[in-house]
């Protein structure tokens, strides 16, 4: 599963659909496309101010997470444009959540972070922690990173997750995984 | 809160209709089955206007939103759960199912008729009353087209959406015409703009059928009139005129393309649990026309007539029929129920231009109803027949053309014995404005009984 494009704003949960409308009529952005969830895909709405300046919103129900998602150098001034006027989740926020929260808060925490910081140096080894944490949910959430920022390096604790995780579903979700997984 | 529709689509009695009073736009969407007026503003006709049944929710937002109408998806969401919950929703159309063998191209010939044409002869004052009348004035595209090209200022002046659908969404085969503070857009001083520019030939199909009204009762095509303009009543007094179809054509065949000829069902209700088929209803119309005459107590006939089928258990000859006026007690809940309804229409005219005659009509039928509601008022206006040559023709008019069964004809005709009564009472009472109908105020009452859903007070009776 790829991820999309260069900039991100993740939206805070607090945010509901007239909040994301009147800040798009704000800048003159008009819908210009509304995508429905379907295999593969998380349901967009596509909102255009024009030709050449798209912004996608993205309903993300494999990271639990809604978020703002536009390419190129004009894509990073049109997120944070939006961003100024729609309450977000930061990176900061989701490190200190990943550090100290309850476990369905670090695996969005996680989940936001892989979003807003794919190249972190440290990202790997937050993805590791997660696959190897107790809790089935931060699990769950390390291996959805893991395929969301595929890299070689992730393979052998999915394999072991798909060996011995005592979660049969977990199990079957790592072996999806591991065919998306570079090799070493 | 009502479940939205798959695939959302205006129902038909949903009818969205745009109005231009004292200069500025009001949007209004009429809800036939309350008898209720939304308004809307022109935000939400277009979204209404997306409301087609080919589209799910997403569709119908971005829909929305490519005609500039998208603010919000709540929105839109809120305008479709209103709908819903009235009932003004329907579900979207299927895809049509894939065709396997080549269509019958067969082209369908309607069976041929003789035309049975009421004895009258129609002489048309040419002031436009009729287009000052009602709220629905339809089209078709090639009329549009041709109103277009002869007006084309009317055009230039509403802009878009000056037609709207009939009924419901879009697509529709009849679109109707923008109203200038009630009247027909193309109406200027009394005159029809598409008649005085291009001929008579161009002007919409209904509008030059008017007041004709055509029924295919399976033996002949009966061509009666609507008692709803009061040209219809004058012309009563006086020598010329028209015939409703032109003379040379006595076969259904004949008619002009695209005239209206609605058939009759093969069942009439007669009674709310007696039926007969048509071929008996006909026989039963024609033989009471036969003794309708020139001049008549309409009150005592019609309610008579209702009577005698009422005691038949059916249709029979009106041989043995005994003319008796009924009780004030007996028409009280008629009367109650037909001023609730004219009580309500008032409370929804305020929208409506001072200068607009169904408001103006709204009033001054309300105020006649009102005052019917005092039974030694029932009394002196029983005892008063200042119109006799108006009630018998009306109600040979509406036994001549089948007005009288909904919901079924022995309520048919005691509704006409009520629209008479308050018609009487009508011509005591001194409209608020200049009232064309003033002398023969049948017209008036039928207009607002079809035109403006007044007709539908019958069914507070159940």
């Amino acid at each position: 599963m790829s991820t999309l494009a260069s900039a991100r704003a993740v939206l805070s949960d607090a945010v509901d659909r007239d909040q994301l409308d009147d800040a798009f009529a704000q800048g003159t952005w008009r819908l210009i496309n509304v995508i429905e969830a379907g295999p593969g895909h998380p349901a967009q709405l596509i909102f255009a101010r024009d030709a050449h300046h798209h912004v996608h919103v993205v309903d993300d129900q494999q990271l639990g997470l809604t978020y703002l998602a536009a390419q190129g150098e004009d894509g990073q001034e049109a997120i944070a444009e939006l961003s100024d006027s729609l309450p977000c989740y930061s990176s900061a926020s989701a490190r200190a959540d990943l550090a100290n929260a309850t476990p369905p808060a670090r695996a969005r925490a996680l989940g936001a972070l892989v979003l807003l910081e794919p190249e972190a140096p440290d990202l790997e080894s937050m993805i590791i922690e997660a696959l190897r944490d107790p809790s089935v949910t931060l699990r769950v959430a390390g291996l959805t990173a893991a395929a969301y920022a595929p890299r070689p390096v992730f393979r052998d604790h999915v394999t072991a997750l798909r060996d011995a995780d005592p979660e049969p579903k977990l199990r079957e979700a790592a072996e999806r995984v591991i065919a998306a997984l570079p090799q070493p | 809160m009502t479940d939205l529709p798959h695939r959302p689509r205006l129902a038909d009695a949903a009818l969205l209709r745009r109005h231009r009073i004292n200069g500025a736009d009001v949007w209004l969407l009429h809800d036939t089955s309350r008898n209720e007026v939304l308004e809307l503003t022109p935000r939400q006709v277009e979204q209404c206007l997306v409301f087609d049944g080919t589209r799910d929710l997403g569709g119908v937002l971005l829909a929305s939103a490519r005609r500039g109408a998208y603010r919000r998806a709540s929105e839109v969401i809120g305008l479709l759960t209103d709908l819903a919950d009235r009932g003004l929703l329907a579900d979207g159309t299927e895809p049509p199912a894939p065709q396997l063998e080549a269509p019958d191209t067969t082209p369908v010939v309607p069976a041929d008729r003789p035309l049975e044409v009421l004895p009258f002869r129609l002489r048309c004052d040419g002031g436009g009353s009729c287009c000052m009348t009602y709220g629905s004035i339809p089209f078709s595209p090639d009329e549009q087209r041709r109103a277009d090209a002869a007006v084309p200022e009317v055009a230039e002046t509403l802009g878009e959406h000056r037609f709207l659908p009939l009924h419901g969404a879009e697509p529709s085969a009849l679109r109707s015409m923008t109203t200038l503070d009630g009247a027909c857009a193309f109406l200027e001083d009394g005159l029809c703009r598409i008649h005085a520019r291009a001929g008579m030939e161009a002007k919409p199909r209904a509008c030059q059928a008017y007041p004709a009204q055509l029924v295919d009762d399976g033996e002949a095509v009966r061509v009666s009139v609507a008692v709803e303009c009061v040209c219809v009543l004058t012309s009563l007094h006086g020598e010329g005129g028209q015939s409703l179809v032109s003379d040379d054509i006595r076969l259904s065949s004949l008619l002009p393309s695209g005239t209206s000829v609605p058939m009759l069902p093969d069942r009439i209700a007669v009674t709310s649990d007696t039926v007969a088929d048509r071929a008996a209803l006909r026989a039963f119309t024609s033989a009471v026309l036969d003794i309708v005459p020139d001049e008549a107590d309409g009150v005592a006939l019609a309610w008579s007539l209702a009577r005698h089928l009422e005691a038949a258990k059916g249709l029979c000859a009106p041989d043995q029929l005994e003319l008796d006026t009924p009780s004030p007690e007996e028409l009280a809940p008629w009367l109650s129920a037909l001023h609730a309804q004219l009580r309500d229409k008032c409370l929804h005219v305020g929208w409506r231009s001072p200068r607009d005659r169904s408001r103006l009509r709204s009033d001054w039928l309300c105020n006649a109803a009102a005052s019917l509601l005092d039974a030694p008022v029932v009394a002196s206006t029983m005892a008063a027949q200042p119109t006799p040559r108006d009630e018998a023709f009306t109600l040979r008019a509406s036994l001549w053309g089948y007005q009288i069964l909904t919901p079924d004809l022995v309520t048919g005709l005691r509704d006409r014995a009520i629209r008479f009564l308050v018609a009487r009472r009508c011509h005591d009472i001194t409209p608020d404005a200049v009232e064309p109908a003033a002398s023969h105020p049948i017209a008036a009452v039928e207009a607002m009984m079809r035109g403006q859903g007044i007709g539908a007070y019958v069914t507070r009776l159940r």
